[in-house]
């Protein structure tokens, strides 16, 4: 029998390969595609997402945890594509780094760990315009439109973007965050945002209760 | 090879992401900026950084900065002959910081932090070098796109590239020296580098070495970013075990934190190697992606902090 909080372990651990064994062994024991994820990927990245909020767990260690979560996922991919409407992913969460700003590795924390809570993860990358976030907003129907900056001068393309959401009232049910070292909830609030995210795992909390799963 | 090699720090510690610029820019406290401007030209700092930019925690507008500047500038000034490095992307904190600029006070030129690919205006900042004189840091990081814009450099080969193209103009346009221009090969978080910018700032600091037209050029990096993410006990160590590294290349100085000893450790110190092999390990093989050897390097640095704690 499949010991779930045994893939929790090992995941936490970063444990790569024997994430992989596990999870073909639950497979093979027949268990629901969509329990292996929530009971054994999903749960495990929620405590290392947990541990790291408090300084438990440090960058390093949450990345070797994202590889080993990535190599379990990717076994149950193709599963779940192909049961996609059995096992619809939390919510989509579209993400970028705004136009003239290149930073971007909060960003793909935020990515990592929001892929191993659940969500389906369309990353825009760095260096993007309004016109981008909004295509593929409406091109992956998002739930959820993550955007980061870690320039002051490029905070400000953050309203730009949020104003060309605003603009488009087929769009008025996706929700807007913000992130990044110079943004904070005041500047958040002025803008305009559904919400802010302080850092990785707290992002991925709002992510969740943006889409009704908290 | 063994030398340890000499960094010449630039001060960091005015910048709103440390408690006591935060508390001094929150009261507009002018005696708490020349008490960190003094503590840190004491603790060898041979320039401080001025960065009044919002973090996380404290909100600051545009107009919020340059209404303090020509306050702020002279007041620094009053505590110390040090240069003042100016910290922002944007031109007009600039101009605002150097209009309220006193150069007789200064025992060396004024730098500019920094020109990059991505700066609106660049030719502007281009003539403002020119015009008072400056020093400047120069990101290798980000490249021009042909047919205009910029994006970040992944190759060090661009970041060179970038490298000579600055270097040309500010010779040729703003009539610098090349001990006036201060290349920044770019610094990313050593744990969660998955694009190897890492290596990718230690072979463009190859790359510069290997050209004879570039001797006398200087190279900096911002020291605090390199180990964010690791715990306490372990971070000044890494940094330090950087610059012993970047150092062996031409690392010359370092935007760092004076009261943190950003000295390299000796090359015999195990850490240093220890950082090389993770480094190592970072570089991809075999047509693997930059994020798979990015994980690799994390886990070897994860290592290395587990040791530190454990001893």
């Amino acid at each position: 029998m499949i010991d779930y909080a045994q893939i929790n372990q090992m995941l936490y651990e970063g444990n790569a390969r024997e994430v992989e064994r596990l999870v073909r062994e639950a497979l093979a024991e027949a268990r629901p595609v969509s329990e292996i994820l929530n009971e054994g990927l999903i749960a495990g990245m929620a405590v290392v997402g947990e541990d790291f909020k408090y300084n438990i767990l440090y960058v390093p260690e949450v990345l070797v945890a994202a590889r080993a979560m990535k190599a379990g996922l990717a076994i149950l991919k193709p599963l779940l594509v192909a049961s996609a409407t059995e096992n619809p992913p939390r919510g989509t969460l579209v993400i970028g780094t705004v136009k003239g700003d290149l930073h971007d590795i909060g960003k793909n924390l935020v990515c990592m760990m929001a892929e191993g809570a659940g969500f389906k993860v369309v990353d825009l990358g760095v260096d993007q315009p309004a016109e981008r976030f909004l295509e593929a907003a409406v091109e992956h129907r998002a739930d959820i439109v993550g955007m980061s900056a870690l320039l002051t001068t490029t905070m400000p393309y953050m309203k730009v973007v949020i104003d060309a959401f605003q603009a488009r009232p087929e769009l008025a049910g996706v929700k807007l965050a913000v992130g990044g070292a110079p943004v904070n909830r005041m500047f958040a609030d002025e803008i305009g945002a559904d919400g802010y995210g302080p850092d990785a795992p707290s992002s991925v909390e709002m992510f969740l209760k943006f889409v009704g799963a908290t | 090879m063994n030398e340890t090699p000499q960094i010449r720090v630039i001060g960091e510690l005015i910048n709103n992401a440390y408690g006591r610029a935060r508390t001094a820019w929150e009261r507009r406290d002018l005696d708490g900026y020349q008490a960190l401007a003094r503590l840190q030209a004491d603790g060898g700092a041979e320039a401080i950084n001025v960065n009044v930019d919002g973090t996380q925690r404290t909100s600051v507008r545009p107009a919020e900065m340059l209404e303090f500047l020509p306050r702020l500038i002279p007041a620094l000034q009053e505590a110390t002959d040090a240069a003042l490095c100016i910290d922002n992307p944007d031109i007009e904190y600039h101009r605002t910081a150097l209009r309220a600029l006193d150069r007789s006070k200064c025992r060396a030129k004024p730098i500019l932090n920094s020109l990059a690919a991505s700066r609106h205006r660049l030719d502007e900042m281009i003539a403002l070098v020119r015009e008072h004189d400056l020093r400047c840091i120069v990101m290798a990081s980000e490249r021009f796109l042909q047919g205009g814009g910029s994006a970040q450099s992944l190759d060090p080969r661009d970041s060179y590239e970038t490298v000579r193209i600055f270097v040309d103009r500010l010779v040729s346009e703003a009539g610098r020296t090349l001990d006036d221009i201060i290349i920044d090969p770019g610094l990313a978080p050593v744990g969660a580098d998955t694009y190897g910018l890492v290596n990718i700032g230690l072979d463009t600091l190859r790359l510069c070495a290997a050209d004879l037209h570039l001797r006398g050029l200087h190279f900096s990096v911002g020291l605090s970013n390199f180990a964010w993410g690791t715990p306490k006990s372990v971070r000044h160590r890494l940094e330090r075990a950087y610059l012993t590294l970047a150092g062996r290349f031409g690392l010359d100085f370092a935007l760092a934190n004076v009261e943190q000893n950003a000295a390299p450790l000796p090359a015999d110190d195990p850490i240093v190697g220890q950082l090389e092999s993770a480094l190592l390990a970072g570089r991809r093989i075999n047509g693997e992606s930059a994020e798979e050897a990015g994980f690799r390097q994390a886990e070897k640095i994860m290592d290395i902090c587990n040791a530190c704690a454990e001893t």
